[in-house]
This record gives C-alpha cells, structure tokens and sequence, in this order.
C-alpha cells in the first residue's frame, strides 16, 4: 500500500500482489455518517455515474431514491413464480388423477378443483419463494466470491460504523483525479484505490 | 439516519374541528333518509303490521307437520337489520383488534393513525344501541328458529342449555361489555397521555393488550357463533368465528383507509400520514383479504370433502339456485380475486384515489358477505330475498355509524400527539 498525493486530494492505493499489468478497477471513498452519504449519493447520481454502489452497517431508508435506482424487476420474477407454481399445480394434479391414473376416490370427481386448491396454493407459495430467491441472487450477481472491495481494510467497517460509496473502474466517468477530488469536496474521509 | 423530514406536528391541521359538524350533518341526512326509505318501502312491501304476526303463526301451523328446520324461513324486517348490524360491528370490532394488536405488538408504524382507530372502536356502545332493537323476543323469534323451535326437533332441544333466549342475552351482554370496556379504557387513556405525557400509560395499556386480546378473540368468536352462525342451529363450523373475525380487520382497514382519505381531502393529517402509512394500510387489507380467503376456503373444502349433509346443507342452500349460486362466485371472485390483484402492487396502495377506491370495494364485498351469511336462509336458499330495504337500512345505519365517528372523534387530536412512539412512527418508511 503506498500513498500518493493526486492534485491536492490524498488517495490510497492497494495493489493485489499477484498484479502483473495493475489497473484500477475500483475507487473507494468512506463517509462518517449517514447523512453524508446520502448527500454523497445524491451527488453521485445527479453526476450521472452509472457503476457504482454504496456500502452501509445498516440499511439507510432512502438511499435508493437517494442513488437513483430504478424499480427492481424482482417483483414480476415473483409473480411468473407464483403463476408457474399454480398453473402447474392444477395441471399436475389434473393430470395425474383424471388421466395417468384415475381412481374413484369417496365419489369426487376424478379432477376437482376444490380438492386441488391446497397443492395448488402450496406450489404457488414454493416456486414464489423459490424465484424471489433465486430472482435475487441472479440479479445482484450472486453467489461471488470475491470482490476487489475485500483487499481494503478500511472497507471491513462497512459492516460497523462507516459508509461507503465504490466506484466500478468501467464506469465512463472513472477517473482517480477527478473523482477523488470529487469525493472529497462531498465530505469523504479517506478515497482508496484498488488496483489488481 | 436522517430525520429531516420528520413532519412537524405543530404545523399539522390535527383536530377535527368544523368538519364535525358537517360529518354529523352528513350522517343525519343519512339517517333519516334509511328511516325514511325504510319506512316507506317496508310499508309497501307489508314487512310491518300485522302480516308479521300471521306469518309466523302460519309457519308454526307448518312446522308440525312440514320439514323440521333449524332457521326462519320467513322474510322479516329483522334479517336485513341484522346484515346492516353486523357489517357495522365487525368494522368496529376490527378498530379495537387494530388498537390491541398495536399495544401488545409495541407497534410504531401504526401510532399514527392509531386515534382514528380508537375513535372507530369507541362506536361499539352506538353497536349496543343499534343492537337492543334485535334482542326482543319478537325479533328473536323472527330471526333464530331456536327461540321456539319445532315439536319435535332434537338437534335444537340437546343444545337448549346453550341456544336459549335468556343465556344468548347474558352472552352477548358480556360481549359488549368486553368490548366497551377496552374501546373506552384505550381510548381515555390515549387521550389522557395527549395532556400529561406519561409513558407509563404505554407500558400499561401494553401489559393489559394480551387480556384484551385473548378476551376479544373469544368475544368475537362467540358472537360469531351467536349472531350469525345460529340462524340456521341445526348446522355449525368451528371456524366460523375465525371467518368473522378475519372480516372484522379486513372492513377495518378499508374503513381506516377511507376515513384517512377523507380527512387528508379536508386538510386533515395531510403529512402526519403519509404514503407510506397508506402502504401498510394496504398491506394489512391485502393481507387479509388472503387471510379471509384462506378461512373461507378451508370451511368450503372440508366440507365438500367430508360431504356429511348435515354438514354442506349449508353450501347447497346457497348453491342450488343460479341467483344464490352466483353470489357465491361474487364472494370468490370478488371478495378475493380481484381485491388480490388489485392490491398487490405498491403504486396502488401508495395512492389515496386508488386505495380508497379498493377500500370501497373491500366494504362492498363485506357487506355481500354479511348479506350472504344471512339471506340464503330464509326460504332455505330457493329464493332471493334481496329488497330496497336492505339498501335503505344499510345507509340509515352508515348515518348513524357517521354521527358516532365524528362524536367520537372530536374534542381532542387525531393523532396520539404525546405516544413515545411517535417520531418513530412519522418517521417511518417502508424499506
């Protein structure tokens, strides 16, 4: 880790080890407060960034209208699930009592749709759960394992008492200058640079 | 976290004030106007006078020697009273489970909008009131055939310890005074913490909630049974009083949702609440419109599978003509469906035109199925009794039910100026 001065604004940066050709591929800036990140943030998306991400100990109501983050798709993921799961409820049911094996069960009908009503419902609850889940994970890009933000230390009080604002290095408007000085005048403590 | 929007209570229009005069004003017109109706069109259809009489000396003569039946089959004044009554009481009901939930739950969401609820559940003495014309032997008698039932009929004489005039009367004595109880114990001790501040009010009416919850759990299902489920004493369903109940919060919410649009239309609370209070106001509809759909479902399947007659007598009456048969379908359709589609999404819930259209939806389909539970007995399902004078009872009751709000709210803050909960509640989002 070595420090340098860029421009007048002091800028970290952390070089992996294994680096052979290092390039910047994220800028970090941490925030005391919330408060701060959330005028941070605004900045941030008036500026017209569109790869970066902040990073909170707790979650900070607002912050999205703050970031600018469209409507998630996730909803509509769930509700697909939640169609899937009752449609192919009935029609597994359909199928398999009034077709691949019919059998006159107390005088119901062979396929009723009373009786299947509870698979039905069950199998929409399951797959909405599975596609919120699995919705989730796939669009935030999940499961990784690793994330060039983990090689600083600083970032580890992410998960304690600071807030932080990451900048993807193939952002259009990654630049280590100008956007460090840029954080700085928004109030960040400390900006890293992460090279790998 | 940041609190610069926290709304400023002392800028806030938080009293009702004139609008008092002009809900009371509103509910007379009301009033008079279902008294009126009902006069006129009962007078025109012969509902009152002496037919009443002749009539149900007439059924006793066929008793005898016709089929035994566990319910009146004779139209009376009293059954559409008795919708309109028990459409009005379930919303009540339902404001004090919302204030009792909230206290034994430390809810912070809730706090404010918590007043309008405690206003809504102060309305159940106005119920008892509404109530007292019911419980006289003539009306008993044109309502539940257990009052005198047939010669003969065993099902009704092994539960006479249980259906018999004078015990109906101590329990449903007992109910209101549950009920009243707490509505007014709440609501002075709300308004008392709007003068003095006192946090150990909180504390206390949170110690007391988990008593008064598990009393109103079995007031209401009790009264379910009582009021509504002994129309026909022949049949029964455990979970009948769950059914009750899960309309009593599902009309609460829509109302509470109403009453907030209409008081935010007249510059009341316009910021205290916020969207984001009408969200989870939504939610709570949405979630109990799949709650009542659930209880609803779980009564009809067991029942058509077991398929015991004496079990689905119930759903064939009101099955087996189209009229009565296409009720049913608008209770499926209708009271879950579309409510379910329509509140599902957030931008609906969000906004006060399209929350308080749902809500009037929502009370719509309440009032179908309060109107369900009791009509299809009458002629055992073969007819559709449907009247103007349902109408007209409905909108004299909903004047009376005005009136009661407005004086139940006026004469101090709608909003629970002094609740240590607070900022937290005008402070909070939906994450």
């Amino acid at each position: 880790m070595n420090a340098e001065m860029n421009g007048s604004v002091e800028v970290h940066t952390i070089t992996a080890e294994t680096a052979t050709d290092a390039k910047a591929v994220l800028m970090l800036a941490e925030f005391e407060t919330a408060d701060q990140l959330m005028d941070a943030a605004t900045s941030m998306r008036d500026k017209g960034f569109k790869l970066w991400d902040c990073h909170t100990p707790y979650p900070v109501h607002g912050l999205d209208t703050a970031m600018g983050i469209r409507p998630t798709l996730l909803p509509w993921i769930v509700l697909c699930g939640g169609i899937t799961g009752f449609c192919g409820g009935l029609l597994m049911q359909g199928w398999m009592n009034a077709v691949d094996y019919p059998f006159l069960i107390s005088g119901k009908p062979f396929f009723s749709i009373p009786a299947s009503i509870p698979v039905a419902f069950e199998l929409t609850i399951l797959l909405s759960a599975f596609a919120s889940f699995g919705g989730m994970l796939a669009l935030n890009g999940l499961p990784r394992f690793y994330r060039p933000h983990f090689r600083s230390d600083r970032f580890r009080r992410a998960t304690a008492d600071r807030f932080f604002i990451s900048i993807d290095g193939r952002d259009r408007q990654f630049d280590i200058g100008a956007n460090s000085r840029f954080l700085r005048d928004l109030g960040a403590n400390a900006v890293e640079v992460i090279e790998e | 976290m940041r609190h610069g929007v926290t709304v400023d209570l002392s800028t806030e229009n938080r009293t009702l004030g004139s609008l008092s005069g002009k809900m009371i004003a509103l509910g007379t017109t009301l009033a008079v106007l279902g008294l009126i109706g009902t006069l006129a069109l009962g007078n025109l259809e012969g509902a009152f006078g002496g037919h009443e009489v002749e009539s149900s000396a007439a059924a006793h003569d066929a008793g005898s020697h016709g089929p035994i039946h566990g319910f009146v089959t004779e139209w009376s004044i009293w059954h559409p009273y008795l919708v309109s009554a028990c459409f009005f009481l379930t919303m009540t009901l339902g404001g004090l489970f919302f204030v009792l939930v909230h206290h034994i739950t430390n809810a912070g969401w809730s706090t404010v909008v918590r007043r309008l609820a405690e206003g809504v559940s102060r309305n159940v003495v106005l119920m008892a009131l509404i109530f007292i014309p019911l419980v006289f032997p003539d009306s008993m008698e044109a309502l539940y055939k257990w009052v005198h039932p047939d010669p003969g009929d065993e099902i009704i004489a092994v539960k006479s310890s249980y259906l018999n005039y004078n015990w109906f009367l101590i329990r449903l004595a007992i109910y209101f005074t549950i009920w009243i109880t707490f509505a007014w114990s709440y609501h002075r001790s709300s308004v008392a913490q709007d003068r003095d501040g006192d946090v150990q009010r909180s504390s206390r009416m949170s110690r007391m909630s988990p008593v008064g919850v598990a009393l109103f759990a079995m007031s209401v299902t009790f009264a379910g049974y009582d009021l509504l489920m002994s129309l026909d004493a022949h049949w029964f369903s455990t979970i009948f009083g769950v059914y009750i109940f899960a309309g009593c919060v599902l009309s609460f919410h829509a109302l509470l949702a109403l009453i907030v649009v209409f008081l935010q239309a007249n510059g009341r609370l316009t910021r205290a609440v916020s969207d984001e209070h009408m969200q989870d106001i939504g939610k709570m509809m949405f979630a109990f419109t799949v709650f009542w759909a659930y209880i609803a479902f779980s009564q009809y399947m067991l029942y058509w599978y077991a398929n015991i007659p004496e079990e689905t007598i119930w759903f064939v009456r009101r099955q087996s003509t189209w009229m009565w048969s296409f009720w049913s379908w608008v209770m499926v359709v209708g009271h879950f469906f579309v409510p379910f589609l329509f509140l599902v999404s957030k931008h609906i819930k969000r906004k006060r035109a399209t929350i308080a259209l749902g809500a009037l939806w929502v009370l719509a389909m309440h009032w179908a199925d309060m109107y369900y539970l009791v009509m299809p007995q009458i002629s055992n399902g073969t007819e559709f009794p449907f009247t103007m004078i349902d109408i007209t009872i409905l909108v004299g009751m909903a004047g009376i039910f005005i009136i009661g709000l407005a004086l139940s709210l006026r004469g101090h803050s709608l909003i629970a100026e002094k609740d240590p909960r607070m900022s937290e509640s005008l402070a909070f989002e939906n994450a």
